[in-house]
């Protein structure tokens, strides 16, 4: 069942574009999580994890992305792995903080 | 009758945990007991006596279901629904996940306006089983 978007009110939606900066700076840990797993284990932990907050704050293209490396983890799709991980890299080095 | 108002939130992830304040506190009007681990959710439920508990499923430590089987031990916990969040929804886990006893699943990433009626929902839902 999908409920219909409640509008949100000028104090809110300025609460929310706080909450939403504040996830844009965790994304260079997140990136550093995924770069630096040591084993697939950490890196599909890392991914989900990912895949699970990004949408919530706007960015459902950031969640689909590791998803689609979860996949390719799941498959053992290492081209795909590979494609996947360095388009999630790239947008997040563009939605991060310089 | 009584009304949903206190919300317990299991979850590890410190970006979900701020949207779940956000979310839950500051659109939903709830009282929030925010918990980064299962132990910690033990540690506070029989202060916080929550209505409704949400719970991560995937996290260090105690699991989310590890937690529910812990905190149903509880007296305070007694006719308490409690729902999942997951990044996963595939029908074999969701089956798998009432199994535990939850009242429900939430797919994360979810809606942060639309997520504190979704809650009352399955509160509602809880109740009427609890009945």
């Amino acid at each position: 069942m999908t409920l219909p978007r409640d509008p949100m009110d000028a104090g809110l939606a300025a609460q929310f574009d706080l909450v939403r900066k504040q996830f844009l700076t965790s994304l260079a840990r997140r990136a550093r999580e995924i770069d630096e797993a040591p084993d697939q284990r950490a890196l599909q932990a890392a991914l989900h994890q990912l895949a699970g907050a990004a949408g919530s704050f706007g960015h459902p293209e950031l969640s689909e992305m590791a998803r689609r490396a979860m996949r390719a983890i799941d498959t053992g799709d290492t081209h795909a792995l590979e494609v996947a991980l360095e388009r999630l890299r790239a947008t997040m080095r563009a939605l991060g903080p310089p | 009758m009584d009304d949903l108002r206190r919300v317990m939130c299991v979850e590890d992830d410190p970006d979900i945990r701020m949207i779940l304040d956000f979310s839950l506190q500051r659109v939903g009007g709830y009282e929030l007991c925010l918990c980064a681990s299962g132990q910690e959710a033990l540690d506070r439920v029989d202060a916080f006596a929550p209505q409704l508990v949400l719970l991560d499923v995937m996290m260090p430590g105690l699991t989310g279901p590890q937690t529910l089987e812990q905190l149903r031990q509880r007296p305070v916990m007694r006719g308490v629904p409690a729902v999942f969040l997951t990044a996963k929804a595939m029908p074999d886990e969701v089956e798998a996940l009432t199994v535990y006893g939850a009242t429900g699943i939430i797919v994360k990433p979810f809606d942060p306006v639309t997520l504190p009626k979704d809650i009352r929902i399955y509160w509602e839902h809880g109740r009427d089983i609890a009945a």
